[in-house]
Formats: C-alpha cells, structure tokens, sequence
C-alpha cells in the first residue's frame, strides 16, 4: 500500500505539488494521471524517498521509504529507464542491483526471462532500444519481488505489443496482491489498465476515483440536429435530459440521459424535424482534458 | 554491508574505464624508467651530480595519485552523469552506507594496484639503474617504508576521487579539482616564503606518503604529521555522507 498525505513539494518560488493526499490499494492497478509537468515524477520520487517532502508525508506499508528494512523487497520502482550506465551487459547491471538486495544470479536470470530480454542479456546496454531499455527498467523494478510497485511512464517507447504485454503483467501483478502505481499522460491507455484514476494538475489533486466510475460519468451522448432546435430542446429537458451544446461547435445538440430511439420519438412527437440523429462515445481522452482543464 | 560492498565490486568491475585508468598508471612505469635512464646516462659520462634515482619512486609520483583519483570519480560519476543514482539509491536502506561500501571497494582496489604500481616502480628502477650506486637497495632506511607508503596513498587517492565527485556531482568538475588540487601545492611552493613554501609543498599526496616513510628531506612534517593529514584527506568522505544523505537526488 501507499499513502500519500498531505504532500507538498516548492522548489524555490514553485509548488510543484501542493497538499497532496491519496491511497493506491493492494490488489489493483492505481493509474497516476497528470499533464507532464503537473508533479507525477516529484511525486513518485519523494514517496521513494529519493526527495524530501517540503510538507506532508509519503508511506510505503506504513512506513517511509527510508526506514523499510528491505527497501529492494518490499518496493520496486522504474522511474526513467534510460538512466542507466550504458557500459555495462544488462546482465551486470541487473547483477549488480541484485547484490545489493541480497539476491543472486537465479533471480536476475528469472527477471530477465520474465521481461523477454534473455537473449540479449550479455549485449551492452548503450546498444539497446528505447523498448529493451523500458524492459530492463522493469526487470529491475522486479528484482526484489516487490509487493509495491512503482513505474513512472513504463509505457514509452514500447511498441504495441510490448504495451499489451506490460498491460496483462501489470494486471497479473496486482491479482497477486501486489500494489501498482504507473503514471502516465495517456489517457486512454490507462483505462485499460488501471482499476483506480488518481488524476493531478499543477500539482493539486483533480479526481480520485475508480476507472469504471470515471468511465461511467463522462460518457457520451447523443448529437441531434434540427431546424426547429428550440422547441426539440424544451420537448427533451421535460424528458429529464441534459443538454449541452454541440461540441464540434455546429447547430446541434448533445444529449445526454436519453437514447438516439427515445430522442427520435419524442422529435416526433414534438413535430421536429430530425437532420442528424447520432451515438456518440465521449473520447475518455476528452474527459482528461476536460478535467485537467 | 557486505551485499553493497559485492554490489559495488561488480559495478566497478564491469565500468570499461575501470581498466583504462588501470592501465592508465603503467604509464608512471615508463616515466620512472625514461628518467632512471638519463640520471644514469649522466653517471656514465660525469660521474656524480645531480639527484640520485634512489628507489625510483620520486620520479613518476605525480601521476599515480590523480590516476588513483580518477578511479574513485568514476565510482559514481557515471551514476550521476546518467542519473542511475536514482535506481539505485532506491534498492538501499541508507545512502551514507552505499557510500561507505563506494569507498571500501575504490579504497581495496587502488591500495593493491598502487601496491603493486610502486614495487613496479621501485624494480623497474633498480633494473635501469642496475647496479651503479645511484640507486637503492630496499634494505635502506626508509627505503621498503617508502614502497609501502607510497600504496596506501594511492588508496588515499581514490578515496579523495570519491569524495570530490560526490559532493561536486559532476563528472569535469571532479576532474578538474582532482588535478587542479596537486597543482596548487606545486605553483605555491615556488613563490611563498620559507617556511611557507616548504610546508604547503609537502601537502601533496606523494610528499606525504615519503614523509610517512621518514625518508630523508622528503619535506616540513614528521611521520606522524603525515599520518594525520593524509587520514585528513581520508575524512573528507565524512562531507560527502553528509552531502549524499541530505540532498534530493
């Protein structure tokens, strides 16, 4: 589990985060959503203890990060993937990381067959891709078997079927128990994988709920167009919708409340005519700018 | 403790630059033997004068200590320089004990290499000399203590490498410190008065582990002094804990 309480961070005249408080959950994918710049990183970082908080505090299963007894087993974190030393074989590298947590050569074999990267692992790192870099990140995020995980932005770079396979490992992980928070700036693919939305801006906290409710209050709606606008409108409110007006910035109307067949009955009934009569999905991409607005 | 220290090893280990500096210091092996072969060449013809080559270690000691540096900047440079100080400050429990554990492996590897380097020196010297009295036999007073010595600061060294580049966090600025910082002792000792001159000539990492040894004229302080200001260097790592611990990463 992490909790973020009250956390506050300025740099000098800036405040990059401001009195945030959240809890991402054992069990479930947390999504951590924010435009770049709106304090994701500082966030993650000073709940690993990498930052000191101005104000506020950041814990770890209860505890802050520098006061867990087995930091490499108990959290795991990717937080840029190409910050590593490019000299070394991803196998050293991992080996390294894995000595300082006590482990051996089985377990960096293991992670490294677990990210896709055994064939690769006596190649230097400097030659590998933006891909294998994020797979490595992850390989020693995984190192310790964390039971919390943090990954800040693990899907750039991958390409889409190594999106799909972080996406059922990530998932996978968080049935075991685990507790997952990624960041990313992507709203659409966050929905796929996250079972939680924590979404920040300008450092404050915006929504902290779950993936399905979020999904569910912004859908779509219905576009009408018609000639006689005003009274289809008065016929639809009585109906107990809502309108908004058209969000392409043309003549009609969106509705939301009400089926396309409802509105088309009632337009008739009405004596309105009907242009246009169609579903629409509310991009959840939409929805995020909307709300970070 | 001791999982950090194999951690580090390995890191140090598998850093290419680790072996270029290594072989970097052969280099001083050349040094001493070019200038052991003039001192000698000039014996042939004109008999004494001038500076004896004695053990030899004198003549290329400017070199090892910075080379030595360098291997301790690159412990951690190349980890702030590419920003992986972040991973793995966040697989330990506390920074100051990585940094320990930065500083016993830096410390081991430039104490038995710069052990090695300087009874290098020392035969490669005595080889070029070979057998006209200008040289020295480790039987001498001093003479085997200066070879030792002379190790240890190499250890000195990496450690003072270390210390600079954790607290400066920057690869050139390290550098430049750890080769600047000789220099001054050097420049200063020709313009300052006596005794001034004298004493900040013997601050030099070389000038010291002589002193440590007694050898003679080696410069203002004693053995113990020497000892003193040299573990002084040592303790320097004391700001860098300080710096890695208090600042964000």
């Amino acid at each position: 589990m992490i909790e973020v309480l009250d956390l506050t961070k300025v740099y000098g005249s800036a405040q990059v985060v401001s009195g945030l408080t959240f809890r991402a959950e054992p069990g479930q994918v947390t999504g951590f959503l924010g435009h770049n710049g709106a304090g994701k990183t500082t966030t993650m970082r000073m709940i690993l203890g990498l930052q000191t908080p101005t104000s506020g505090r950041a814990l770890i299963n209860g505890v802050r990060k520098r006061d867990l007894r087995d930091p490499m087993h108990q959290v795991g974190a990717m937080l840029d993937a190409t910050e590593v030393q490019g000299g070394r074989t991803a196998f050293a590298h991992l080996h390294a990381l894995a000595y300082a947590g006590g482990l051996g050569r089985r377990r960096v074999e293991t992670v490294l067959e677990e990210v896709g990267l055994t064939s690769v692992a006596g190649r230097r790192i400097a030659g590998f891709s933006q891909g294998m870099r994020q797979r490595l990140g992850i390989a020693a995020a995984l190192l310790g078997d964390p039971g919390v995980l943090i990954l800040d932005e693990p899907v750039n770079g991958l390409d889409p079927d190594g999106i799909r396979w972080l996406r059922t490992l990530l998932k996978s992980l968080a049935a075991e128990g685990r507790t997952v928070l990624l960041s990313s700036h992507l709203m659409t693919e966050m929905s796929l994988t996250a079972d939680h939305l924590v979404i920040i801006g300008r450092g404050r906290l915006i929504e902290d709920t779950s993936t399905a409710a979020l999904l569910a209050r912004h859908q779509g709606g219905v576009l009408v167009r018609s000639p006689q606008a005003g009274r289809l409108a008065r016929a639809l409110e009585a109906a107990g919708a809502t309108l908004r007006p058209d969000p392409e910035a043309g003549d009609g109307l969106m509705v939301s409340g009400l089926s396309a067949a409802t509105i088309g009955d009632l337009a008739l009934a009405a004596g309105c005519a009907v242009h246009e009569l169609v579903t629409r999905g509310t991009s959840l991409e939409e929805a995020f700018m909307e709300l970070t607005r | 403790m001791i999982d950090l220290v194999a951690s580090e090893w390995l890191k140090l280990r598998s850093l290419r630059a680790t072996s270029y500096v290594l072989a970097a210091t052969l280099s001083a092996l050349a040094l001493t033997a070019f200038s052991a072969y003039s001192i000698s060449r000039y014996y042939d013809s004109r008999g004494w004068g001038g500076e004896p080559v004695g053990t030899g270690l004198s003549l290329g000691a400017d070199l090892p200590p910075v080379l030595f540096g360098l291997l301790g900047v690159f412990a951690i440079s190349g980890e702030y320089a590419t920003g992986m100080i972040r991973l793995t400050l966040t697989t330990v429990r506390s920074r100051w004990m990585l940094l320990l554990a930065k500083a016993a492996v830096v410390a081991a590897v430039a104490a038995v290499a710069g052990q090695v380097l300087a009874f290098a020196t020392y035969f490669t010297a005595q080889a070029v000399v070979a057998g006209r009295p200008i040289g020295a036999s480790l039987a001498e007073p001093g003479a085997l203590a200066e070879v030792l010595t002379t190790g240890a600061g190499a250890a000195v060294a990496a450690v003072l490498g270390l210390t600079l580049a954790t607290v400066l966090r920057s690869t050139p600025g390290a550098l430049l410190v750890l080769v600047a910082l000789p220099l001054g002792p050097l420049v200063l000792g020709r313009f300052l008065p006596a005794p001034w001159n004298d004493w900040i000539a013997s601050l030099t990492i070389p000038a010291l582990a002589r002193q440590l040894a007694a050898v003679p004229d080696a410069g203002a302080f004693g053995p113990a002094t020497a000892a003193l200001i040299l573990a002084g260097y040592g303790a320097a790592l004391l700001a860098a804990t300080l710096a890695i611990s208090r600042r964000d990463a």
